[in-house]
């Protein structure tokens, strides 16, 4: 195996030890702990998608189906933690697939990971799937990475059904 | 079941401007009005909600007259803009031709039936049909026909096929509705007196609004008129349905001060004084603005105007319900699907004099709020389609919804606020007066003439 391979084995090891345990805290319901992953600069964002002439879009400056910084992801927490959040009694059965498809070595340490995310929901009065593309900046840190920014393109155009009580 | 209908002796007379008293005869689909809702709208059916009948009625009387929203102007930048969204079920074009003159066609070929658009938005010079080619122009116009000569013959008259246009599309304050009926009122006579309270919404700064780019887009298994009527004035479902955005601060607990207003035709709004929304976490600088708002309207009108900034949440009848809270404003449509399902359009809308950052802080509120992940929206969605699952059954059918929270408190509103406040008006905000009106006004709509 050569250098570069191992680094590459290496950081491949490291960003699937961050996925297992993001998939773990999700599927759990866990979020409390979830938002200790985060940097407290995090973007965490999951734009809505147009269909135009020139195919699908996504903008920065439009509405997004997430649409966070810190301060709004700990407020859908504290919301989701409420015994009155109705969308989530009894909660749902959540199953997380993530699967890195690309990472590359940034600056200062960061990574710059791509992965594919599948995530089937199963709530009391219904059922849904959602699959998409998710673009992540991860920063180093004590015991791992951080999430500092995340994008997630949802492959469905039409979101689903109601209460979309899952993050991505 | 037990519902003792009595009919609306403690409605003042015919100066509040309710919509008229249901005529226990009259027929609607294969019922009386008299089966489908006590006279004065304070008990509904639980049919309403389920009968395929009543349902395909309604996109006749409803759906193919009233006058629907479509999307705001500034959706549309340039002319040959266009946007898809539907009229009830039917798809529609919105586009801005070549003049600037905003039209609606149906998003149908002429010749055998296929969407010549199949996008969310853009701009183009023609639609082409994929299915076999007939190409029309921003105007609706049939402009190419392949092959015409061989197939038709020279005599084609390509005049005759051009797109189905709605015969009536008009906007109000940067708002686009259109109507199929041919004989409709114009725009301003169908809102009416809620003209006003939209005015009061939509004209708070100088240049007036715009849209933030994108649609909110999602599905709800529930009849289209549950959500409208809670939009209209269910106020009283806030400290249950949504006790978590109460406890976690988004919201400060629901008081019975403030106004439930209908203005005829359908329309109403409602809204606690301050604005819904009023919370202590994640605030942004948009309480000034509206503080410097509320002053001036104050100035205007006296200190009663006090109570309108912001409007509040309302319904304008059919479909298409909004949201001007303390934190932002939102538009939505509920576009029937079916009997016992909707899809949701939803967009936020800011004043375009607002500072970027400030717009940006606005969109995320309005996401978090109300996006379809909204901390309040998922709580809604949730239930209404339990309401629908309950609906489904046999004995689920039977008997009626209780509407008589607030009975016979309504008054005209300048009354409690001044003159120039139309329409009429609770005492308090937790009462169902608009949602009376509602299916008032939904039951002259929908009822066979007199013979």
């Amino acid at each position: 195996m050569t250098g570069a391979d191992t680094s590459t084995v290496a950081l491949f090891q490291e960003l699937e030890a961050f996925y297992r345990r993001e998939v773990l805290l999700l599927q759990d319901h866990r979020y409390r702990e979830w938002l200790d992953i985060m940097d407290p600069a995090i973007s965490y964002r999951v734009p809505v998608t147009t269909s135009t002439l020139d195919g699908l879009v996504t903008r920065e400056d439009e509405l997004g189906y997430y649409d966070e910084d810190f301060e709004l992801l700990k407020a859908r927490v504290a919301k989701l933690e409420s015994k009155q959040s109705w969308v989530e009694q009894p909660p749902s059965r959540l199953r997380y697939f993530v699967q890195v498809v690309d990472a590359s070595l940034e600056p200062e340490g960061t990574v710059l990971a791509r992965s594919n995310l599948l995530l089937l929901q199963y709530r009391w009065n219904m059922e849904q799937q959602f699959s998409g593309s998710r673009s992540d900046l991860l920063v180093p840190a004590a015991g791992g990475f951080r999430l500092r920014e995340r994008r997630v393109v949802l492959d469905r155009q039409v979101l689903g059904k109601q209460g979309l009580s899952v993050f991505f | 079941m037990s519902d003792t209908e009595k009919p609306a002796t403690l409605t003042p007379p015919v100066r509040t401007p309710l919509p008229p008293l249901v005529s226990a005869d009259a027929r609607i689909a294969s019922f009386s009005a008299g089966e489908l809702m006590a006279p004065d709208g304070s008990a509904v059916d639980r049919r309403l909600f389920v009968d395929a009948g009543v349902y395909r009625l309604e996109q006749e009387r409803i759906f193919a007259k009233c006058w629907l929203y479509l999307g705001h102007e500034t959706a549309l930048p340039e002319n040959q803009s266009f946007f898809t969204t539907t009229m009830g079920e039917d798809p529609v074009m919105v586009v801005r031709d070549k003049t600037g003159r905003l039209r609606a066609f149906l998003n149908s070929c002429s010749h055998r039936g296929a969407k010549v658009c199949r996008v969310d938005s853009g701009t183009a010079r023609f639609f082409k049909c994929p299915y076999h080619g007939w190409t029309f122009s921003t105007e609706g116009e049939l402009i190419a026909v392949p092959r015409i000569g061989p197939v038709y013959g020279e005599a084609f008259d390509r005049s005759l096929y051009g797109l189905r246009e709605a015969p009536h599309v008009d906007s109000f304050g940067g708002m686009i509705f259109a109507s199929w009926d041919p004989k409709a009122p114009t725009l301003r006579e169908y809102l009416g007196d809620m003209a006003f309270y939209l005015e009061l919404m939509l004209s708070r700064m100088e240049g007036g609004t715009e849209v933030i780019g994108g649609v909110h887009r999602w599905t709800i298994d529930v009849n289209w008129k549950i959500p409208a009527e809670n939009f209209a004035g269910d106020h009283y479902h806030v400290p249950s349905t949504h006790g978590a955005g109460v406890e976690m601060g988004f919201r400060s607990q629901l008081t019975n001060n403030g106004y439930c207003i209908q203005t005829g035709n359908g329309h109403s709004i409602g809204s606690e004084r301050g604005g819904a929304q009023q919370g202590t976490a994640v605030q942004t600088e948009y309480d000034g603005f509206m503080k410097q708002m509320r002053s001036e309207l104050v100035a205007k009108y006296g200190q009663a105007a006090d109570a309108f900034v912001p409007i509040g949440v309302g319904t304008i009848f059919p479909n298409m319900s909004f949201l001007d809270s303390a934190r932002f404003r939102a538009f939505r449509v509920w576009h029937p699907r079916g009997v016992d399902r909707i899809e949701v359009h939803s967009w936020c809308i800011v004043d375009k004099a607002l500072p970027a950052e400030l717009k940006e802080a606005v969109r995320r509120q309005y996401s978090l709020a109300f996006g379809p992940g909204g901390i309040f929206e998922q709580d809604d969605g949730d239930i209404w389609q339990s309401v629908q699952d309950a609906l489904r059954g046999h004995v689920g059918r039977q008997g009626r919804f209780n509407y008589r929270m607030g009975l016979g408190r309504e008054a005209p509103t300048a009354e409690r606020y001044g003159p120039p406040f139309p329409g009429s008006c609770s005492d308090i905000l937790m009462t169902e007066a608009n949602q009376r009106a509602f299916y008032r006004h939904y039951a002259t709509v929908m009822a066979d003439p007199a013979p």
